[in-house]
């Protein structure tokens, strides 16, 4: 898999993986399973991979589909894709007991962004914002 | 009339569409004279040149007024085609311009182009020649933002080219050091920055600070002495009232300028020890730790995404300086009083 790079931006700290798409405005957090799938994402490993090592490490029979279903939301959230890419040595550990990865997503920054914007381009041939009404 | 740009555009067609602007700069100051201002913003001595007195009125108020050497790095051309009678199209097309405003097919290695739709203002910076241009459409539309902080895209960019950043947050400091009060808008950082303010603090900027972060102790910078108000903080902030210049309304905020009414408590920089993440709460204040994710989060997509053409290295930078800082939440409840008391205990226990 392939994180959607520029467009996505990541960053690790203190086990947290922020994740940021600056093109829609939207933001992530992820933890635990969550954030060491992304690293594992970012160093290239594929979806049948990071399956395998979900299946290798959990007995809960769980752990795939819920896993599969969070690879499946962050190509829908367009933050990665299942393009192969260059893998990376890593030694990121998944943790020891599963809980089910999530994605806690934040959408109140997208009013900083000019999405979809409507304006108006006078006759000298400036866009701008119309006055609102 | 300025031809269109292909999507092939090299230096040397950026550079001549430059040029050709600026010589509208030349004949806006034909027209109206030029006034020359020398700064010093966060270590980058800029020469503004403004074509006339309506762009300067309203933004040279809110930058530092710290004397400059007649050297420069950077010379800053500043009109509006309103107040010259020019006329002067967009030379890119406006789906050329991404949602923070960056013109891609107008950036090089060395160039760097953004349009804010809502000042209708035009941002260049050719950093191989220090030059710089900032055209509105017509000063007396600008926005209170703009005039608040003025050539955000053109100082970020100048600032990031020299080993520093244009963050989206405020910063106090007392005699035991300082802090980034780090949240979006309507956080409560600027609030929480003017009562420190008003108990002595020193203050680098309630909106947007320059931060250098590889120092031994990380710095902020101030870029702006304006302060930004919505309606509800100007009861809490009588002490403000003389500095207003533009006045809140339900659905705008207000502007103060403080460099002249508290010209010792400006600081051109200041030591930062924490990161501190406000949220207006009410009822009883609290200052709480946090972990580095969570003031991260609070500090860079608010950043990056106000920021034309900023991506994985500003962000990377923005986590390098949360991993250096302590981080607390700071819950503003009703008592004023305990605001600034709180940070000051954020700012102690993180030594």
């Amino acid at each position: 898999m392939k994180i959607s790079q520029p467009k996505v931006s990541h960053q690790c700290i203190d086990g947290e993986v922020v994740v940021i798409n600056l093109e829609n405005g939207s933001y992530y957090s992820l933890l635990d399973l969550a954030a060491r799938l992304w690293e594992l994402i970012a160093a290239g490993w594929s979806r049948a991979e990071l399956l395998d090592l979900v299946a290798a490490t959990y007995a809960d029979e769980t752990a795939i589909a819920a896993s599969s279903a969070f690879l499946d939301q962050l190509v829908r959230e367009g933050l990665v894709t299942d393009e192969p890419t260059e893998k990376l040595a890593t030694e990121i550990a998944l943790p020891a007991t599963f809980a089910a990865p999530l994605l806690e997503t934040f959408t109140d920054l997208q009013e900083l962004l000019m999405l979809d914007p409507i304006h108006d381009v006078d006759a000298a041939g400036w866009p701008h914002k119309p006055a609102e009404s | 009339m300025i031809a269109a740009l292909s999507p092939s555009a090299d230096r040397a067609d950026l550079t001549a569409i430059f040029d050709v602007l600026a010589e509208r700069f030349d004949v806006a100051v034909q027209r109206l004279g030029r006034r020359e201002e020398l700064l010093t913003i966060a270590g980058l001595r800029l020469r503004v040149s403004f074509a006339g007195d309506a762009m300067r009125d309203r933004l040279l108020p809110a930058l530092p007024r710290v004397s400059a050497s007649a050297e420069s790095d950077l010379t800053l051309l500043v009109w509006d085609c309103a107040s010259a009678s020019l006329s002067a199209p967009l030379p890119w097309r406006f789906e050329d311009i991404d949602a923070r405003g960056a013109i891609s097919i107008a950036t090089s290695d060395s160039m760097r182009t953004a349009y804010s739709v809502g000042s209708s203002a035009l941002s260049m910076l050719d950093l191989a020649r220090g030059l710089a241009l900032f055209r509105a459409r017509d000063a007396h539309e600008l926005p209170w933002w703009e005039r608040a902080s003025p050539f955000r895209s053109i100082l970020h960019w100048a600032l990031e080219a020299r080993g520093r950043r244009f963050v989206h947050a405020a910063a106090v400091a007392n005699e035991n050091g300082g802090a980034l009060l780090a949240g979006r808008g309507g956080s409560g950082k600027s609030t929480t920055a003017m009562l420190c303010l008003e108990n002595g603090f020193a203050y680098a900027g309630d909106d947007y600070v320059g931060v250098s972060i590889d120092d031994d102790v990380p710095q902020a910078h101030a870029l702006f002495t304006s302060a930004k108000l919505s309606a509800s903080s100007v009861d809490w902030l009588p002490f403000l009232h003389d500095a207003i210049c533009v006045a809140p309304s339900d659905s705008e905020k207000g502007v103060a300028m403080l460099g002249e009414r508290f010209p010792r408590q400006i600081a051109s920089s200041l030591p930062l020890h924490a990161v501190i993440v406000p949220r207006v709460t009410g009822g009883t204040s609290r200052l709480q730790r946090i972990s580095g994710g969570a003031a991260l989060r609070a500090l860079a997509p608010t950043t990056l995404l106000q920021l034309p053409g900023s991506g994985a290295e500003t962000f990377a930078a923005l986590a390098n300086l949360v991993r250096r800082l302590p981080a607390w939440s700071l819950d503003l409840g009703d008592d004023r009083t305990e605001i600034p008391r709180l940070v000051a205990r954020a700012i102690e226990e993180s030594r």
